[in-house]
């Protein structure tokens, strides 16, 4: 009998290496793919609900302690956010302090997926233990970087997951240049081994597997975008962060307690380093170009399972723009511009390290949050994580029952998904019927 | 110098036990007791016990006995990957489980690592320890200052196990060697 006349049921009741939990069903009739749900099961966690009636000053605090991997981008997108809503722009020193502290967090995060959660898929192995048995020298790497980024997490967030040093206008302190010089040589050593990350990860062999998506993600004049910029997509949207809901609509489905974003009109898009670097490559630093050169990619990639190449090539950039903005730190006068509340709403949008994050906020003439909206990268790509198995499954049907389990995890880890931000796990179900 | 890692969620009730202790045995400046603190994270974990040649961990447990029981494990006697737990969970379970497993493949596990897992009772945001959690923190510390002096005051030989057990405050309490769960929130 045939693969594609026979019955069959894959089942993998834990998908591993992915921040949170949810799962996956893939249903396949008559040899085709019938059905694909990523299903978030975890219960809703109601932050957009619990905040109102907080005062807009507590916001980036809260909403930090969505994320222990990326709490930063939170506390980004919700100061910005309420910033924009009390009509103050945070400029100079403290701006560029916030970049630095979003380095820490690019830096930690991405040496965890592509060391610890990734690589394993494309040596074959099933967790970064066994890995380490055969590729001990990668993995320290891997944990040193992550060190790395935590110790600039540290500095300057207070501690590396969940800082408290944030707040609505800039920092409760701000360091010195003394502070910040040991984290020079460190740099110099985590710059050192991204780049030998990409050399690494490059090395790799990738699935022929290419999609034509709507990449989606800040883009700045100026600069590889964090926290600021316009937001634009490969197929001509360019608008500014206040009109995102405008062009974006989130739907519920029954299978998710994540909300599902799509383009209006247009559907699924892809949020994430992979779309972040297509539409910026121009802005990123020579060294991060040659890399990426180097490692054989092209100013655009829609391959995404090398997007863990493109995590490596924004190492890269995160530790040279770590560098630079500590080369040319000059304390700013105090550690937060004033921010009085005024009411109004305001929007903010940053780039997490799994793609944009999306905030908004109505708040009152006393500063009390009236409404607010969050918006996850991993509930953006959700449609597009399905859309990817509904491709990459016709053609890896003959593969045995277990190869192809894996191959759907991998392609589900190739985002890097944060499910505990987008409501948290992942089961895997093939079913053939 | 032995290293003490107090692990856990300060805000999550019992399972700040861990931290409360180390809180309380730096207090007591102990003479060769290094004490550290860590939320659990497997990297976090290993970079806070890195160079240490006599490692104490004290996290809490759930589910191996009643509140408050005391379990001790040392860590280089006992077998195992610690693979599994990765394996077959998120990054939410990159826990003390995972740091010794890949500390043991990179064959950078401190020389001696105890674990000291108190059972814990509640578990709630702000919840502060329940009176369980407390007397076992208090026999933990008493525990740890006899049986930990440092290597520097510690007699020729040091103190063998059957020294250890004869001298423990916990003679008497159910000695459990079955492999504890610690608890993340």
């Amino acid at each position: 009998m045939s693969s594609k006349s026979r019955s069959r049921t894959i089942k993998v009741d834990a998908l591993a290496r992915v921040e949170g939990e949810g799962g996956l069903t893939v249903r396949l009739r008559g040899g085709k793919v019938a059905d694909v749900k990523l299903r978030i099961y975890e219960p809703p966690r109601f932050f957009e609900a619990f905040l109102r009636g907080r005062d807009f000053r507590e916001v980036p605090d809260i909403t930090a302690r969505i994320c222990g991997i990326c709490p930063v981008a939170y506390q980004m997108s919700s100061t910005h956010a309420m910033e924009a809503a009390c009509g103050v722009k945070v400029e100079g020193s403290l701006r560029a302090l916030r970049r630095l502290l979003y380095c820490g967090e690019w830096i930690e995060s991405h040496a965890l997926h592509v060391y610890m959660l990734h690589a394993p898929d494309f040596l074959g192995y099933e967790s970064a233990i066994h890995m380490a048995a055969d590729h001990a020298e990668a993995v320290q790497q891997g944990l040193e970087l992550k060190r790395i980024g935590n110790e600039l997490m540290t500095l300057l967030g207070g501690r590396e997951v969940h800082p408290i040093n944030v707040r609505v206008g800039g920092f409760y302190r701000v360091p010195t240049r003394r502070e910040l010089e040991p984290m020079v040589k460190r740099l110099e050593r985590a710059l050192d081994l991204s780049l030998e990350t990409v050399r690494f990860v490059a090395g790799f062999d990738f699935p022929d597997f290419e999609r034509d998506y709507e990449f989606v993600a800040l883009r700045h004049p100026d600069e590889y975008p964090f926290n600021e910029g316009r937001v634009v997509s490969s197929r001509g949207l360019d608008i500014p962060v206040s009109e995102y809901e405008d062009h974006f609509i989130e739907e519920h489905v029954p299978h998710s307690t994540a909300l599902h974003s799509v383009r209006k009109g247009h559907g699924a898009y892809y949020v994430g380093p992979m779309a972040r670097y297509s539409l910026n490559f121009d802005a990123l630093p020579e060294v991060a170009q040659a890399a990426a050169r180097e490692a054989g990619l092209g100013p655009v990639c829609r391959n995404p399972f090398k997007s863990i190449v493109v995590r490596a090539v924004e190492l890269v950039f995160a530790c040279h723009e770590a560098l630079r903005i500590i080369g040319s730190y000059e304390p700013p006068e105090r550690p937060a511009e004033a921010v009085a509340p005024r009411a109004g709403t305001g929007h903010g949008a940053s780039e997490a390290p799994r793609g944009l994050l999306y905030h908004r906020y109505r708040i009152d003439g006393s500063g009390t949050v009236e409404a607010a909206k969050i918006v996850a990268p991993t509930s953006q790509n959700q449609k597009t994580v399905e859309n990817d198995l509904w491709h990459l499954v016709p053609s890896h049907l003959d593969l045995p029952k277990d190869e192809l389990t894996w191959r759907c995890e991998q392609a589900v880890r190739n985002y890097d998904p944060c499910i505990s931000c987008s409501a948290h796990f992942l089961k895997l179900e093939v079913v053939e019927e | 110098m032995t290293v003490v890692i107090g692990i856990g969620n300060p805000d999550r009730g019992d399972d700040g036990v861990g931290r409360v202790l180390a809180r309380r045995l730096r207090a007591l400046a102990a003479p060769g007791l290094e004490v550290r603190e860590c939320n659990g994270e497997a990297t976090g974990l290993m970079a806070a016990w890195e160079g240490a040649k006599e490692v104490v961990l004290v996290d809490a447990c759930r589910g191996a006995g009643p509140p408050g029981s005391i379990h001790e494990l040392d860590v280089t006697k006992i077998g195992g990957s610690g693979a599994r737990p990765l394996r077959h969970g998120s990054t939410h379970s990159f826990g003390v489980a995972t740091a010794i497993g890949l500390a043991r493949a990179l064959v950078c596990l401190p020389p001696r690592l105890v674990l000291y897992a108190i059972e814990g009772r509640r578990f709630g945001e702000g919840a502060g320890l329940s009176p369980e959690a407390e007397r076992a923190v208090d026999e933990v510390t008493t525990l740890l200052i006899r049986r930990f002096p440092g290597a520097e005051q510690r007699p020729q030989g040091g103190r063998s196990r059957s020294a250890i057990a004869r001298s423990s405050h916990l003679r008497g309490r159910p000695r459990r060697r079955r492999r504890p769960r610690p608890v993340r929130a």
